[in-house]
């Protein structure tokens, strides 16, 4: 029995450290980037107009990238939650793609799939992404899309369907169904799908860079405005950059569980 | 109303096997069997919720095949209710009428009529459905279920759980709805009492076959096979041996051990024929010796020696012991029966096995 307890107690003490240890990495991470920032020099570049222009091109590209990605995400993830069909292995495996690969490829094959004469044609004749701001929406897009996909799958997959069918044997015909019961019960998934495709979108880098690259006061998002600052040795300005990524991170965080333990109620 | 003819299915590693039955119009059909034994993947192939491989499924006159049936009004309500949790009490039970384009004057009178049918009046403006008791959901599911007005009802072990007093307040509810609003309802479950207590007819399933239908008292009483008997609860099984069968009288006798018994159904079998002699706790006779015999428990007379007794909510089970029989018969007694009889104190008691109750099924 004793040596029982001894295990047990072996067993937490060994859990609460691994939490301590990398708490404190992260911990650690943060602090040293606030002591070594100037505090005047922070809200100096934070509010530049430079600055400002940035935080907004971000934020609204960020915005447009991930409502487009949750216009697909909805009824892709919900197809892939409720339907079997040929070929669904492939279809999930594929829309996993941009997950797991790297952002830079991801951004490569964009822009060779814009260079190709289907795309030359696109680019010359319906709208431009290369090295524009469309072109930092379509990197975002491509890279929040399939992460949209997945959570919303995973949302509309803890919604008992025996909802949909009470309510089609009630008269509600599918799409009015999806709207008026579907929907609504997913509506916290869906906030903090919408809320985490966001806080990723802003914080891309490698395949925005590559298809729109970081042409200052057009093409300049945070990620692309700290790698100009750490290419010009400004470190004061990168880490202006980098502390506000991390305050939108942990907002972010902290709303998507204030959300989700709000809805467990 | 509803007719399975030949329909076999498979779920992963299940399979309903050469399912066939017909639920009449109007009738209220309860398809019983214990957990397990396919009963919701019957109802949800009959929905046309699930696909069948063979066989044919008709519902209103129309087949179904994977794809539920909207040609005529039917209601679900599923085992776990799906009460929809961010509709209000009203707003789940009019869902229907939303959906169908009912307008409002008719939504008020029949929200109105099913309120005060099911009792449910005063929580009909409570918001969160996640606040109703389980035994007030039920009754929320039953009103938004029945508000279509519905020609087929699918009820999913709508009562399963609730306790004993609610179960019996909407047991008596949903006869009363079924006679006011002569619906055709297909309930599921796995509780004895409520299917005999609501069925016009019986369906018992096992492992996904259909063994016997009948009417609660063919059932009860004419179990098709061993294992019906057993799940329908009768205790007192024993192996016999047919020794006279007149088939003109259709009357039987059976050896059981070293004791001989009548029974008024030969059930087609012959002499010499191995059988399983079954009769219900309920239906052995306890003679009051100050009175004289009834014409019915003339036949088949024993002692009873009462080893034990075990108290049940109705009254007493007797454990005892006939002589000659072999194993212990079960008798079941009302506490007033008991009290009448001076139970009590006594260690014997001459019962009947009546002859009527008797029934043979062969092994």
């Amino acid at each position: 029995m004793t040596s029982k307890r001894a295990q047990n107690l072996s067993f937490s003490v060994f859990s609460w450290a691994v939490l301590g240890i990398l708490t404190a990495y992260i911990s650690v991470i943060i602090l040293t980037l606030l002591l070594r920032v100037d505090g005047s020099s922070l809200w100096d570049t934070l509010l530049s107009g430079r600055s400002l222009s940035t935080i907004r091109l971000s934020a609204v590209c960020a915005t447009i990238a991930s409502v487009l990605a949750l216009l697909f995400a909805l009824p892709i993830g919900y197809l892939l939650a409720r339907k079997s069909f040929p070929g669904k292995n492939l279809v999930d495996t594929l829309l996993d793609v941009p997950i797991v690969l790297s952002p830079v490829a991801l951004g490569t094959a964009l822009l060779i799939l814009l260079s190709s004469e289907p795309g030359k044609f696109f680019e010359e004749n319906i709208a431009s992404f290369i090295f524009t701001t469309r072109g930092i929406v379509l990197a975002q897009f491509s890279i929040v899309v399939a992460l949209a996909i997945r959570s919303l799958k995973a949302v509309f997959e803890q919604i008992d369907p025996r909802y949909e069918d009470v309510a089609y044997f009630l008269g509600s015909n599918r799409w009015r169904t999806f709207l008026t019961v579907t929907l609504p019960l997913a509506r916290t998934g869906i906030l903090a799908s919408f809320i985490l495709a966001w806080a990723r979108a802003i914080g891309e880098f490698g395949a925005t860079i590559t298809v729109a690259g970081a042409v200052r006061g057009k093409t300049e998002t945070i990620p692309s405005a700290i790698y100009l600052g750490l290419a010009s040795v400004d470190i004061q300005e990168t880490l202006a950059y980098v502390l506000l990524l991390i305050v939108v991170a942990v907002t972010v965080l902290l709303a998507v569980r204030l959300f989700t333990a709000r809805a467990a109620l | 109303m509803i007719s399975i003819s030949g329909v076999r299915a498979s779920f992963g590693s299940f399979r309903l096997e050469n399912v066939s039955l017909d639920v009449r119009e109007g009738e209220h059909f309860v398809l019983l069997g214990p957990s397990g034994a396919g009963k919701t993947l019957l109802v949800e192939t009959v929905l046309g919720l699930r696909r069948y491989c063979e066989g044919q499924v008709v519902v209103a006159g129309r087949v179904v095949r994977g794809e539920p049936v909207d040609s005529v009004p039917i209601s679900y309500v599923p085992q776990d209710l799906a009460v929809f949790p961010h509709l209000s009490v009203r707003d789940n039970i009019t869902f229907g009428g939303r959906a169908r384009g009912m307008d409002r004057r008719r939504t008020s009178k029949k929200v109105e009529e099913l309120s005060g049918l099911l009792n449910i009046a005063s929580i009909l403006d409570r918001r969160a459905p996640s606040t109703l008791s389980i035994g007030e959901k039920q009754r929320v599911a039953l009103a938004r279920a029945l508000f279509i007005e519905p020609r087929v009802l699918f009820l999913d072990e709508p009562f399963s759980s609730l306790d004993y007093y609610i179960k019996r307040q909407l047991i008596e509810k949903l006869r009363e709805i079924k006679d006011t609003l002569s619906v055709t309802v297909f309930q599921v479950t796995h509780d004895h009492e409520e299917a005999f207590m609501l069925a016009d007819r019986i369906g018992v399933m096992f492992e996904g076959r259909i063994v016997q239908v009948g009417t609660p008292l063919e059932l009860q009483r004419r179990p098709a096979t061993l294992e019906v008997a057993r799940f329908l609860l009768a205790q007192n099984i024993f192996d016999g041996e047919v020794v006279e069968a007149d088939l003109g009288s259709d009357r039987a006798k059976t050896r059981v051990g070293e004791l001989l018994f009548t029974s008024t159904a030969s059930n087609g079998l012959s002499r010499g024929q191995k059988v399983s002699v079954v009769i219900r706790p309920e239906e052995i006779h306890v003679i009051r010796p100050d009175r004289p015999l009834g014409p019915k428990v003339q036949e088949n007379l024993f002692t009873a020696h009462i080893e034990s007794r075990i108290p049940i909510p109705a009254g007493y089970i007797l454990v005892t012991h006939i002589e000659g029989l072999g194993g212990p018969v079960e008798i079941h007694l009302s506490s007033c029966a008991f009290d009448d009889l001076g139970l009590e104190s006594r260690s014997t008691v001459p019962v009947s096995l009546k002859a009527e109750s008797l029934w043979l099924i062969p092994r």
